[in-house]
């Protein structure tokens, strides 16, 4: 029930949308800056950063909004992302040449570096670096602003980036349809606001959200796991046989969350709750879901002192039941009742569930928007995201299916989890993929 | 229309909407992963199911092998109603 609205240049934000601008606000408490993710590619060999330079300066002419910048509605308060009239284009792409003998620790290093790179107020919402390896390949990484950008609608710019390589001529006009500001469904965004009170309420009666740090400030580091074709296939069979088929999303919450409870326990903390809020994809499959939003949260949660048994039927009834009820959506439209209220507001808001913003972020993309095997001219070995996470919770665990393998990166704040428990949980997926 | 016509064409229709394809890119004999089902999808399909006909697949057991292809999907349906 959207309304579509005559300025082409100003595109009003969902309720997701808005509170993604809470989770920047959150982000630009600690060091490094902004609400953003990395999707890279390691690439068999190079591509030309002339023409990789040209394609990007193509996308900036392309899609204005890039370039745009937050603001609101004087006369309703409804906040909304402007495109410029003019476009100033700016070189965004960084080449480094790495002739260091250590390529993966020199790589690492810089793709952190880039990760904790604010986007300044003067420069598009899209950066780019090539990192160049003494061996011909390449590690090609698209830092993407969360607030302009979802994972999919990431992952949609790099095969529009492709497509340009290639010397297509994509349409851009399709992919960017501005929506009015949703003021016309009041007593349905209330309805909605009431099913997600419920949700909560009922979260806030199993007890305290265990919280990893509730002071963390340093900068964000990630890692890789990679589950090759035959682990994941054994993690398929796993979730088939333990939890029954297709029900593989519940089954990797019930695993994250066990190996939370083991690093609580290491803690001493045997009896708070895990919550862990995971994305899900609220697409329709429309050409115009490029840019913004187009997610929600479902609150997982289970109890320290559950089997495994017990924990993966919880699971699995929890993601019944905020399916049946339709949560998520109801979320995404609830959301839409806070644009009026100042962002260091919104910013407390996401932070409250149950207490807490949660104890971890979960999620799992099993969908591929850019499946091609060759990217740029080149040979696409890995690619993977990389998100941000914002000081609460501090901690994020993202899956994306790429092909037949899965790839798992940890993405944590600085301080919040030392190395012993991000082996416990480094290891807890691979290790569910054992057969049994 | 038989029963088993009626449960295959709801099926057909729900998995079309659900995973946002046309009539014609579904096909029955396809298993639900092949056709590009995942978790969210598979359990907006059971509910979908539970609402038409009053049978909740996951407490009945549902197996694997019910998942083979939407035929064998609505042959499930069918034993439980």
């Amino acid at each position: 029930m959207t309304t579509r609205q005559n300025n082409p240049r100003r595109f009003y934000l969902n309720g997701i949308d808005w509170i993604v601008q809470g989770m920047q606000y959150n982000c630009q408490t600690a060091p490094g800056g902004d609400y953003q993710f990395l999707i890279i590619s390691h690439l068999a060999g190079t591509p030309d950063a002339d023409k990789l330079r040209m394609c990007l300066r193509k996308l900036q002419e392309m899609f204005p909004l890039l370039s745009g910048k937050l603001r609101r509605n004087w006369f309703n308060l409804a906040p909304y992302w402007q495109a410029p009239r003019k476009i100033i284009f700016r070189d965004i792409l960084t080449v480094v040449q790495l002739n260091e003998p250590d390529r993966e620790q020199a790589c690492h290093r810089y793709l952190t570096g880039f990760l904790n790179t604010p986007f300044s107020d003067d420069m598009p919402k899209l950066a780019a670096m090539l990192l160049v390896l003494s061996d011909g390949s390449s590690r090609l990484a698209l830092n993407f602003d969360h607030r302009l950008f979802d994972a999919a609608g990431g992952e949609q710019i790099i095969a529009i980036l492709n497509d340009l390589w290639n010397g297509a001529e994509p349409d851009a006009s399709g992919f960017m349809a501005p929506e009015g500001p949703w003021l016309n469904e009041w007593r349905h965004q209330f309805a909605c606001g009431r099913t997600v009170n419920r949700a909560l309420l009922s979260i806030r009666k199993q007890g305290t959200a265990s919280l990893l740090s509730s002071n963390s400030v340093g900068s964000n580091r990630y890692a890789l796991i990679q589950l090759d074709e035959a682990g994941f296939a054994s993690l398929e069979k796993r979730a088939d046989t333990e939890a029954g088929p297709m029900m593989l999303t519940p089954y990797l919450a019930a695993t994250i969350q066990e190996a939370l409870h083991r690093i609580f326990s290491k803690r001493g903390d045997c009896n708070s709750i895990c919550v862990c809020p995971m994305t899900v994809s609220l697409r329709q499959g429309r050409r115009d879901e490029l840019f913004f939003n187009r997610w929600s949260i479902m609150p997982m949660y289970s109890s320290p002192n559950s089997s495994h048994e017990e924990r993966l039927k919880q699971q699995i009834g929890l993601f019944y039941t905020y399916i049946k009820n339709k949560l998520p959506y109801c979320l995404s439209k609830a959301c839409l009742l806070c644009r009026p209220l100042p962002l260091p507001a919104i910013a407390k808001f996401s932070q409250k569930s149950s207490g807490s913003s949660g104890t971890a972020a979960i999620a799992l993309l099993s969908q591929m928007e850019f499946d091609s095997v060759f990217l740029l001219g080149e040979k696409v070995k890995e690619l993977y995201h990389v998100p941000r996470i914002p000081p609460s919770p501090g901690l994020g665990i993202f899956m994306n299916r790429r092909g037949s393998k899965l790839n798992i990166t940890l993405s944590w704040v600085d301080g919040v989890i030392d190395d012993e428990e991000l082996e416990i949980l480094a290891s807890a997926i691979p290790q569910a993929a054992e057969p049994t | 229309m038989s029963k088993i016509a009626e449960i295959q064409d709801f099926l057909n229709k729900e998995v079309g909407t659900i995973l946002r394809l046309k009539e014609s890119e579904v096909n029955e004999n396809t298993s639900l992963d092949d056709l590009g089902v995942n978790s969210m999808a598979f359990v907006e399909l059971l509910i979908a199911i539970e609402n038409k006909f009053g049978v909740q697949l996951i407490q009945a057991g549902i197996t694997k092998a019910d998942l083979s292809s939407l035929k064998t999907l609505a042959l499930r349906i069918e034993q439980e109603l």
